[in-house]
């Protein structure tokens, strides 16, 4: 009776310790990773942006992963979780509040085009999970006095402003003076934004508008608004676009013979990797702004470039570099905090001041967030198309400071 | 062998049942009527023999060949033609072009341009009015056209549905004069009327129909003399 | 003065391809007595065709017009032989049978679900040998992509308004259309002269695509842009009439561009569908449509 009593006792208590086990590496377990929630458009009009955005985060992640995750967390693993937003609003604010109370993210990112951005950081701040904005340029975005929603790349007001510095340090620079200006923006969030400001800018500037054009994205012929153009006949063309209209825009405007003398594009569809590839010399000499170029001279810059390249055949560009820089961002901020709650999270990304490491490759100096979750640093690069070695490519011209060596810009564009 | 045999033949639309295990036959040569009421299942029949409808039971057979329930394009292929009730041109065709469709079928279609010869011989009016849109002609010539279109097929055996219906009697009388000459070409004709006697004087033989069931049927003559017909259908 | 030449210049051409596009569906609805909500998605899969066989090829675009048609001719016989005929037997009796209707539109999510999970949701173009070229015409350029497909177009309505009036199988379309049952016992197949009419509007779609291919862009829901065209252009032309969509075609094009000198895009397309609905209100036949067939 005695041995039985013992053997009771040994199994009930190895019992008990292989529970404790269990029990207890299940707990480490639920450690293990840190889901990131991502709203992109991943179909309609902006799907090729949402992809290279997708692509640019796995690239961090299987970076951050492999060099042993966030080591303050055990080596918790990052995991991405994505939603198509489709571009539509609504879709982006159901799709967050899905991530956030069934996925159960700890960290939002998203979503590219500003109109879906705009509420869906509204969700994450009533629920109090951190939402880091890559790139949606709609000024609004950290002007709302938000707690939990973090910008990486700069307001439009900025990007607007810039362009207009351009405009004035290139009409300096090379002796030229001009008068009339037209814009032509696609009629949602972003170009309507952009128009507004350029309409405060031009006046100030003394620019005459000649043609003020809205045109939808989808639009199926964009002959009128060539047309249009031509009669107008302005010196300076400013443009917003998104990828497939950016592509029709240009071949119409060759077709119609329609050459200003200065045509200057606020990124977007413009600087889609597609756009060269589809409109050839007919983009000859236009200018793009742009979050980043392959030619910044930073390190990491040229290998992490080189590195998306292979794996998805083509180059980082502006979504796909602030989602890489965001996602390190992320990881460096939860390194900081050593913990997934939210608050504790949102503390870190805050006081983030992240001016090393391989998710450094922009243009400027560090991530640095104001009161507002706006990153103070972001700036912008001014690029013109030029053949170089009988290729086309696109060359940083503008700050100067930043210009290519050896390249001198053709201003006017003829 | 009868040239066409229906036997024991059940239609419905939907749960009511409108022919009722009929069975009838036409022999090679005859003209044949049907005569009823409003509603007494004639259309149905027609319709059901052509191929437009289904039986739920009960054989057809043309020339021995079992056709129930088989599509109306085989059965036109096999030389039995129905012509409508209410005409069916294709209104906004030409009478040329109404009559060339009426060829469709494999078996007259190489032939049409003679058979469209003799179709404006038996009807000189559309000969004249060969390019007119079939919607522009008078009652009476659209049913000549219907007729045209039907013999432009070829049939062996032609069946009418009312091809009187609404026309002057001048028109009627024509009609019928039309009706006969068919007959006497060789062509065998099934002829469903509610102008009872001009029908019947053109019949060799004649059937009653009534809720869907032959009532009464013999040779022409002796259905004309027959009281109950007498009162119900001559108006005497 | 210049500037209205070269909208109307250029209205009339993308009219005469908008009015292709709205060739098929007239044809099956003239016929088929059916709205073919599909018939977006067709004319996304003959822009798929163009575009793959024009990518790996190279070849010229006018090359692709004697390959894509007859491919998608056949896909679209097929697709009404197995897919929506099963739907039209149960329906037999019925003169616009609203099933059918149904499974047109199924047939559109299947088809652009499938173009999504086979290509993925990305814009593509394609450069053929005369993407992006023009020539003058006095104070007009004229782009030749587009002249080109005018010129397709306009043959194109032509060729197939002569079929219809003087072949076999044209006139038993046309007599279908009319009087389906008529048609029936003049010996014509019902099921088969479907199955022609919605490979011929299918073929037709693959001509489209391989007009609209050289300047314009490909994606899965491309179909929706040009469709909601389409079916106004029906409208207004009449159901079931070719001249009607062609000239129904070239009168939105028209207005679309010329308009657009005097006011922004958002307001041409307003404009547009307001002459919708005033035709829907007060000429619901359109242009040449048949009374009969509201």
């Amino acid at each position: 009776m005695k041995k039985a009593s013992t053997l009771k006792r040994l199994s009930i208590g190895l019992g008990a310790a292989a529970l404790t086990v269990c029990l207890a590496s299940f707990a480490f377990a639920a450690e293990k990773t840190v889901k990131i929630g991502n709203v992109e458009p991943l179909s309609g009009p902006s799907a090729s942006v949402g992809i290279q955005g997708k692509q640019a985060r796995e690239m961090a992640v299987e970076e951050i992963n492999a060099a042993g995750g966030i080591k303050s967390l055990g080596g918790a693993k990052l995991e991405l979780v994505y939603a198509d937003s489709k571009s539509d609003p609504t879709v982006g604010v159901t799709e967050t509040e899905r991530l956030i109370n069934t996925e159960k993210v700890h960290i939002m990112t998203g979503c590219w085009n500003s109109a879906v951005t705009y509420p869906a950081t509204q969700v994450a701040e009533r629920y109090g999970v951190p939402f880091v904005v890559p790139v949606a340029v709609r000024d609004t975005i950290t002007e709302r006095g938000f707690k939990y929603v973090f910008r990486i790349a700069a307001k439009d007001s900025w990007w607007v402003r810039d362009q207009f510095r351009f405009l004035k340090d290139m009409q300096e620079e090379f002796k030229t003076g001009f008068k009339t200006i037209a814009f032509i923006f696609e009629n949602g969030d972003w170009g309507t934004g952009f128009a507004e400001k350029w309409r405060t800018l031009a006046k100030e500037a003394g620019l005459q508008i000649v043609l003020d054009e809205p045109y939808p994205s989808t639009a199926s012929d964009l002959t009128p608004v060539v047309t249009k153009m031509k009669t107008a006949n302005p010196d300076i063309v400013l443009l917003v676009s998104n990828a497939a209209d950016a592509i029709l825009l240009t071949n119409t405007m060759a077709e119609l013979k329609v050459k200003p003398k200065v045509v200057l594009a606020s990124g977007g569809g413009h600087a889609d990797p597609k756009f060269l590839e589809n409109v050839g010399k007919s983009a000859l000499g236009m200018f793009d702004e742009v979050e980043w170029n392959t030619d910044v001279n930073k390190p990491n810059a040229k290998e992490a470039n080189a590195k998306f390249k292979a794996k998805n055949g083509y180059d980082l560009a502006g979504e796909s570099v602030d989602a890489y820089v965001a996602t390190y961002v992320i990881a460096d901020a939860l390194e900081r905090a050593a913990s997934t709650d939210p608050k504790k999270v949102r503390d870190a990304l805050a006081a983030t001041n992240l001016t090393t490491g391989p998710g450094m490759l922009v243009s400027y100096d560090g991530v640095l967030f104001d009161e507002n979750g706006q990153n103070k640093n972001a700036g912008i690069v001014i690029v013109q198309v030029a053949e170089m070695n009988g290729k086309l490519d696109r060359v940083t011209v503008w700050p100067k400071a930043a210009r290519r060596a050896g390249y001198t810009p053709v201003f006017p564009m003829k | 062998m009868a040239y066409l045999e229906i036997e024991n033949v059940n239609v419905s639309y939907g749960d009511v049942q409108v022919v009722n295990d009929l069975s009838l036959t036409v022999n090679e040569g005859e003209v044949v009527s049907i005569i009823g009421g409003n509603g007494a299942g004639k259309t149905t029949l027609l319709k059901t023999i052509s191929g437009l409808l289904t039986a739920s039971s009960g054989t057809i057979k043309f020339k021995g060949e079992e056709i129930q329930n088989r599509p109306p394009e085989v059965i036109v292929e096999r030389g039995l033609v129905h012509v409508p009730e209410g005409r069916r041109l294709f209104s906004l065709m030409t009478v040329a072009d109404n009559l060339d469709i009426g060829a469709y079928n494999t078996r007259a279609y190489g032939q049409r341009n003679h058979t469209i010869l003799g179709v404006y011989d038996l009807f000189p009016r559309l000969a004249e009015r060969r390019e007119q849109l079939a919607m522009t002609l008078s009652g009476g010539e659209q049913q000549m056209v219907a007729i045209g279109r039907g013999m432009m097929a070829l049939p062996g055996l032609l069946m009418l549905d009312e091809p009187s219906l609404g026309l002057a009697p001048i028109l009627v009388l024509s009609i019928f004069e039309t009706l006969r000459k068919i007959a006497d070409m060789g062509t065998t004709v099934l002829l469903v009327e509610q102008d009872v006697n001009h029908s019947l004087r053109l019949s060799d033989r004649g059937y009653v129909l009534e809720h869907g069931r032959v009532a009464l049927e013999g040779p022409a003559k002796e259905l004309m003399d027959n009281p109950h017909i007498k009162e119900a259908y001559l108006g005497m | 003065m210049s500037a209205l030449y070269q909208s109307l210049v250029n209205g009339t051409m993308m009219g005469a391809m908008y009015g292709l596009t709205a060739l098929g569906l007239t044809l099956i609805f003239g016929v088929m007595k059916v709205v073919n909500f599909a018939h977006g998605s067709l004319l996304m899969v003959g822009m798929f065709a163009a575009y793959w066989l024009l990518k790996i090829t190279g070849m010229h675009p006018f090359l692709a017009l004697l390959i894509v048609p007859p491919l998608l001719f056949v896909f679209g016989y097929y697709l009404q032989d197995l897919v929506i005929k099963p739907v039209f037997k149960s329906e037999r009796g019925v003169r616009e049978p609203l099933t059918v209707i149904i499974v047109t539109t199924g047939v559109w999510y299947v088809l652009d679900n499938l173009a999504l999970m086979l290509f993925g949701a990305e814009y593509r173009t394609v450069r053929t040998a005369i993407s992006g070229t023009s020539f003058s015409m006095g104070e007009v350029i004229v782009s030749w992509p587009k002249f080109a497909g005018f010129v397709v177009s306009m043959l194109t309505a032509v060729g197939l308004w002569l079929f219809m009036l003087k072949t076999r199988t044209g006139k038993a379309l046309r007599a279908t259309s009319m009087d389906r049952e008529a048609a029936n016992l003049m010996g014509i197949d019902q099921y088969k002269i479907y199955n022609v009419a919605f490979g011929l509007g299918t073929a037709i779609a693959g001509v489209a695509g391989c007009v609209i291919i050289p300047f314009y862009y490909v994606y899965p829901s491309v179909g929706v842009v040009f469709d909601i065209r389409a079916f106004i252009i029906v409208v207004l032309g009449g159901l079931g009439s070719i001249p009607g969509a062609i000239l129904g075609g070239v009168v939105i094009g028209i207005i679309e561009s010329t308009f657009a000198q005097f006011m922004t895009s958002t307001w041409t397309e307003a404009i547009i569908y307001g002459i919708f609905l005033l035709i829907l209100f007060f000429k619901p036949s359109g242009f040449f449509g048949n009374k009969q067939d509201w």
